[in-house]
C-alpha cells in the first residue's frame, strides 16, 4: 500500500514538474556583441527608456502575443505589471511620440526566427524553445 | 495654400516615403510603418440649470443634468513612420467633441523626430505640450487610470498641442531615468462659452520639464511662459471695452477695469510639480500647480490633485480629491456714476457687463470622486466615475455658464467610459 502511495505521488510530482513553467530567457542574435543584460537593462530596453545596445546600435524588440503565457509571465517578473497594464503604459508612450512597443511576433518560432536573422534584435522565450542558434543575455524568474 | 492643406500634401508625401520595403522582408530593421489608434465611448451625466460641464473651454457644456455622449467620447488614428533609425514621423489625428473642429484642428500631432544621439531627441512640427503629467495624451483614456484627467486640474490648459519644436535629452540616474525637455511654439483654440466664441491665440510658448522615473516613482516638474497675442483685451471682451473707452471721461474709475481686462502682449506663467507612485498594487498620484498671470481678468489659481488606486485582479479602485482656487477675492465693481439721462442706462449696463466679465473667469470649486477601472481584455477597458464637485458662488470659471452663480453649488457628474487602443 506505501509502495502504490509512494507511486502515486511521484506521479503526481512529476505532472506538476511538467506542467510548471519554465523559466524565461532573454535572448540576442549570436553576432551581438552583448554578452550579458542586467534586470535593469532588460526593464530599460522593455519600457521604452533606453532603445539602444551598449555598443550604439538600435535594439529592435520582440514582444509575444498579447494573450501569450510568455508575455504575461515575462512582464509579471519583470515589473509585476499584467498584459493590460504594460499595455496602457504603451498606450501613453506610443500616442505621445515617445516610443513605440516592441514589435509584434505571430509565436516563439517566429521570434527565434527574427533573432537568428537580425544582429540586433532582441526577444525573450521559454527556456524549452531554446536552441544554440542564439545567444542568451539574461533570465527572468 | 492652406495650412490644411499644406498638412494633407506632407501626410501623403510621408505616406509613400515610408511604404514597406518588401525585398527586406527576413532582415528587418525596425518597423517601418504604423497604424495604431484608440477611441473612448463615453456617456457623462452632468450640470446644473446655470453650469454647464466640460471637459475644456472648446467644448459646450452638458446642462441639466441631461446626459451627453459626446463629451467624454473620441477616437483617434496615429501613424507613425521610420525612415531610419534617426528620422521618423508621426502624426495623429483625433476626432472629439470641439466647438471648432476641421481637419485644422484633428490633427493633434504632425511631427517629424531626429535622434541626434542616444539621450537626445529633437521633434518639430504639431506636438503635444509635456507641463502636467498627462497634458501630452489626455485624450488616450486607456492610458490611464479616470475616466478623464482630473477637470480642476486639467481643464486651464484648453489647448491641445503645440506648433514648434522641442528637445529632450534622457539619461541614466540613480535607479532610474532622468529626461529634460524644452519645448518652444505657439498655439490657437477656439473657446465655447455662454452661446459665443472666442478665438484665443497664444504666441510664443516656452516649456520646460524634468522628469525622473523608475519602476515604482515618477516625479515631474516643470515650468512655463506663455504671451497671448491677441486683440488689445482678453478675448470676447473688445466690444465691452470699446464702450468702457468711450465712456472714460464720465466714468474715470473705468480706466482701471480696462487695463484688468488688456491681454495683448501680457504674460501666463505656469509652474507644477507631480509625483506618482506605483508598489504592485497601489497607484498613486498627486500633482500641484501654479499659475500666474498679469491678465488681471484672469488672475492667479492655485491647483492640485490626490489620487489613491487599489489594483484588485484586473479591476482599479479609486478615490481622488482635487482643488482649484482663485488666489485673488472676487472684483466689485463699483456703480457707475450718476449722470442723469441720457447716458446713465448706458452706464448702467455697461457697470452690469464689466461685472460679469470679471466673475465669469473666476474659478473656485473642489470634487471628490470615487471610480472603478476594469481591465476586460488586454486592450479594453471599462470605467465609471462619480465626481460630487462643489463649486463656489461667483467661481464657475471651469464650467460653460448660462449666468454667474450667485450662490454655491453642488454639482454630481455620473460617467460610463469604454476605453480601447488598437
Amino acid at each position: 500500500m506505501q509502495k502504490l502511495f509512494n507511486i502515486a505521488m511521484l506521479s503526481i510530482l512529476l505532472l506538476v514538474a511538467a506542467r510548471a513553467p519554465a523559466g524565461i530567457v532573454v535572448i540576442v542574435n549570436n553576432e551581438n556583441p552583448v554578452s550579458e543584460l542586467s534586470k535593469r537593462e532588460i526593464i530599460d530596453l522593455y519600457m521604452g527608456r533606453n532603445l539602444y545596445f551598449s555598443d550604439g546600435k538600435l535594439a529592435l524588440r520582440l514582444d509575444h502575443p498579447p494573450t501569450s503565457g510568455e508575455r504575461e509571465q515575462f512582464y509579471q517578473t519583470l515589473v509585476k505589471k499584467s498584459v493590460a497594464q504594460m499595455n496602457a503604459y504603451w498606450a501613453k508612450l506610443l500616442f505621445t511620440g515617445r516610443a513605440s512597443p516592441p514589435l509584434l511576433m505571430g509565436d516563439s518560432e517566429q521570434l527565434l526566427d527574427t533573432v537568428r536573422n537580425n544582429r540586433n534584435a532582441i526577444g525573450y522565450i521559454d527556456e524549452s524553445n531554446l536552441d544554440d542558434s542564439v545567444k542568451v543575455v539574461g533570465r527572468v524568474d | 495654400m492652406s495650412r490644411t492643406t499644406s498638412s494633407i500634401t506632407l501626410i501623403c508625401a510621408l505616406l509613400l516615403a515610408s511604404m514597406p520595403d518588401l525585398s527586406r522582408a527576413d532582415t528587418i530593421e525596425q518597423q517601418r510603418f504604423r497604424i495604431s489608434g484608440f477611441g473612448t465611448l463615453g456617456a457623462v451625466k452632468s450640470g446644473d440649470e446655470i453650469l454647464g460641464f466640460t471637459q475644456g473651454l472648446y467644448q459646450e457644456g452638458v446642462f441639466d443634468g441631461d446626459w451627453s455622449y459626446k463629451s467624454n467620447s473620441n477616437l483617434g488614428l496615429q501613424l507613425d513612420a521610420n525612415f531610419n533609425n534617426r528620422f521618423s514621423a508621426t502624426f495623429q489625428l483625433v476626432a472629439k467633441e470641439r466647438v471648432e473642429n476641421g481637419l485644422e484642428e484633428s490633427l493633434e500631432w504632425a511631427f517629424l523626430r531626429f535622434r541626434a544621439t542616444q539621450s537626445v531627441t529633437l521633434r518639430a512640427g504639431r506636438l503635444g505640450p509635456s507641463n502636467f503629467m498627462l497634458s501630452d495624451y489626455r485624450n488616450i483614456g486607456f492610458a490611464y487610470l479616470w475616466v478623464r484627467p482630473p477637470t480642476e486640474f486639467y481643464n486651464i490648459l484648453s489647448f491641445d498641442y503645440i506648433d514648434g519644436m522641442d528637445v529632450a535629452y534622457s539619461t541614466p540616474l540613480g535607479t532610474g531615468t532622468a529626461s529634460a525637455k524644452f519645448q518652444v511654439g505657439k498655439t490657437s483654440s477656439t473657446f465655447a462659452r455662454s452661446d459665443n466664441r472666442y478665438d484665443v491665440k497664444i504666441n510664443p510658448i516656452y516649456l520646460g520639464t524634468l522628469v525622473w522615473e523608475n519602476d515604482l516613482w515618477q516625479t515631474q516638474v516643470s515650468a512655463a511662459l506663455i504671451e497671448f497675442d491677441s486683440d488689445k483685451y482678453v478675448a470676447g471682451t473688445q466690444q465691452l471695452a470699446e464702450l468702457l473707452e468711450g465712456v472714460g471721461g464720465l466714468w474715470p474709475a473705468s480706466q482701471s477695469y480696462l487695463d484688468g481686462m488688456e491681454s495683448d502682449g501680457r504674460h501666463t506663467r505656469y509652474y507644477s510639480f507631480g509625483i506618482a507612485y506605483t508598489p504592485e498594487n497601489w497607484q498613486i498620484q498627486s500633482e500641484m500647480s501654479y499659475i500666474d498671470t498679469n491678465v488681471e481678468l484672469y488672475g492667479s489659481l492655485r491647483t492640485g490633485y490626490l489620487s489613491v488606486g487599489r489594483h484588485i485582479g484586473p479591476t482599479t479602485a479609486y478615490v481622488m480629491l482635487a482643488k482649484a482656487e482663485r488666489g485673488e477675492d472676487r472684483k466689485t465693481i463699483e456703480p457707475a456714476p450718476a449722470v442723469g439721462p441720457p447716458l446713465q442706462p448706458l452706464l448702467d449696463v455697461l457697470q452690469v457687463n464689466t461685472q460679469y466679465v470679471y466673475d465669469a473667469t473666476q474659478v473656485n470649486q473642489q470634487s471628490a470622486s470615487l471610480g472603478l477601472r476594469w481591465n476586460i481584455l488586454y486592450n479594453l477597458a471599462a470605467k465609471t466615475q462619480w465626481d460630487r464637485t462643489w463649486v463656489e458662488a461667483y467661481g464657475g470659471g471651469f464650467w460653460d455658464q448660462k449666468a454667474i452663480p450667485t450662490e454655491d453649488a453642488t454639482i454630481d457628474t455620473f460617467t460610463i467610459n469604454l476605453n480601447y487602443v488598437f
